[in-house]
């Protein structure tokens, strides 16, 4: 090694470690908060708490539009994390029309909600907004999680709907398998009103909790990570935002959880019968005739693959599609992985099943 | 091995680390999918809730003989506004959708 080379690794090393210090300084004491969806959109439709977006775009080249329907754990700006990263605008980029629904915060107030409130009095309402707003006869419906799953009984549950596509992200179908906090409630040994706070909700720290279980030692090595990484001001920013949304959880409806735990998680109703009561009537996953892309995440621990995978056998789908990414269940939208497969995979998808 | 292991040419402390992690991983997973833990977890929830509750029974008797609202009672309270507000938002809702049928 000459001597330049030797003088360039030692600055290098040293700049290092002076970047290490001063993020490390600033990650402890809070002075790193990045700012997360930040692409602009409008509000195009509310109801109670419910919002849904469209994002703002000059190069739709594709006239369905795809309305993308967000779970009701966590918040939705997971695929708007920050510039860069971001689902929503990976889709943009790709000349899609995009809208995303968002339930909001629950407070006590929403503790009554049921999964009808979602799936028969906000998502339809919804969807004929999006076709009205952008003037167009069908929608192309993406779901997230157990914003899949909602989606999911809403093609089912309401034929009339234009619904051209059903696309799936990381959605729980089978709770055969169940983990962590999850496992008590599910074996009988805690009860949903053993959560509920005076709100008439699961409290977001008790949800924070239950996903925390799913895991409990991933702490380990994302926080060697973040000091291998310390110096690096784009990973401490990417990190802490990631971090903000993992611990911004929000409330549980308590009427919703019943539910779920009831006909979901302990009776495993969607699998074993492939129907599911709502409202007056039976919601039959066999309805479901719409091309279907299946996206899954292979490292996912929060919604097993096969749990995933469930649905392709109980639909009545001829034109099913399954996508796996190499990623985990958040990395399926927010990483490197939904750059170079996610993204390619859904829009190729897209492009081949209708205008 | 995790997904976030680092490569062959990292530091000797992060190798350490991932050791330790690889160690403690799969028992910890493997953990809370037992009986065992399901039982923890609901013990401890449990425990949370009789301390709650008892700590807001003994005090109740306090609050009331110095006519002072208890938890329970701003509970209670704050349950029946839910209640209305939950009908309020709903007849609204019902409004609202009337109303666009009308003007259809």
């Amino acid at each position: 090694m000459d001597a330049g080379s030797l003088l360039e690794g030692l600055r290098r090393d040293t700049q290092r470690h002076l970047y290490r210090a001063r993020n490390g300084i600033r990650y402890a004491t809070g002075g790193v908060r990045p700012e997360s969806g930040l692409t602009p959109k409008q509000v195009v439709w509310s109801r109670g708490k419910a919002v849904m977006w469209r994002y703002d775009s000059d190069q739709r080249t594709r006239r369905t539009p795809v309305v993308v329907v967000y779970s009701i754990l966590g918040r939705s700006y997971i695929l708007d994390l920050r510039p860069g990263t971001s689902f929503v605008q990976w889709l943009l980029d790709a000349g899609l029309d995009v809208y995303l629904v968002d339930f909001g915060i629950p407070d006590h107030v929403d503790a009554t909600n049921t999964l009808e409130t979602y799936i028969d009095a906000y998502l339809p309402r919804a969807i004929e907004a999006a076709m009205e707003e952008s003037e167009a006869d069908s929608v192309d419906v993406l779901g997230y999680c157990f914003g899949g799953l909602l989606a999911t009984l809403l093609v089912a549950g309401h034929p009339e709907l234009p619904v051209q596509t059903l696309t799936v992200m990381a959605t729980p179908i089978d709770f055969t398998v169940t983990e962590g906090g999850l496992l008590a409630l599910k074996r009988g040994r805690l009860e949903i009103d053993d959560l509920i706070d005076d709100t008439g909700n699961v409290p977001s720290e008790t949800v924070h909790r239950m996903f925390r279980t799913l895991k409990p030692t991933s702490g380990i090595a994302t926080y060697a990570m973040l000091w291998e990484r310390l110096w690096s001001d784009e990973f401490v920013e990417g990190f802490q935002a990631m971090s903000q949304w993992a611990a911004d959880q929000v409330p549980f409806p308590g009427a919703t959880a019943r539910q779920c735990l009831d006909l979901l998680v302990r009776r495993n109703l969607l699998t074993r019968t492939g129907r599911l009561p709502l409202g007056r009537r039976k919601v039959r996953l066999s309805d479901i005739k719409h091309p279907l892309l299946n996206i899954y995440a292979e490292h996912d621990h929060i919604v097993s693959p096969a749990s995933s995978l469930a649905l392709n056998r109980l639909v009545s789908s001829e034109d099913i599609t399954t996508l796996r990414v190499p990623a985990g269940h958040i990395g399926l939208a927010a990483s490197r992985s939904a750059v170079r497969t996610t993204i390619p995979g859904l829009v190729a998808w897209l492009g081949n099943h209708g205008s | 091995m995790s997904p976030k292991t680092a490569g062959p040419n990292a530091a000797a402390w992060r190798k350490i680390v991932d050791r330790f992690d690889d160690a403690v991983t799969p028992p910890a997973n493997a953990f809370v999918r037992t009986n065992l833990f399901a039982d923890g977890v609901a013990a401890l929830t449990r425990l949370e809730v009789q301390v709650r509750r008892r700590i807001e029974r003994q005090s109740t008797t306090w609050l009331h003989l110095f006519n002072l609202p208890t938890a329970g009672d701003i509970k209670r309270v704050r349950g029946q506004l839910s209640a209305v507000e939950a009908r309020l938002r709903d007849l609204s809702e019902q409004l609202e959708d009337q109303g666009s049928v009308k003007r259809r």
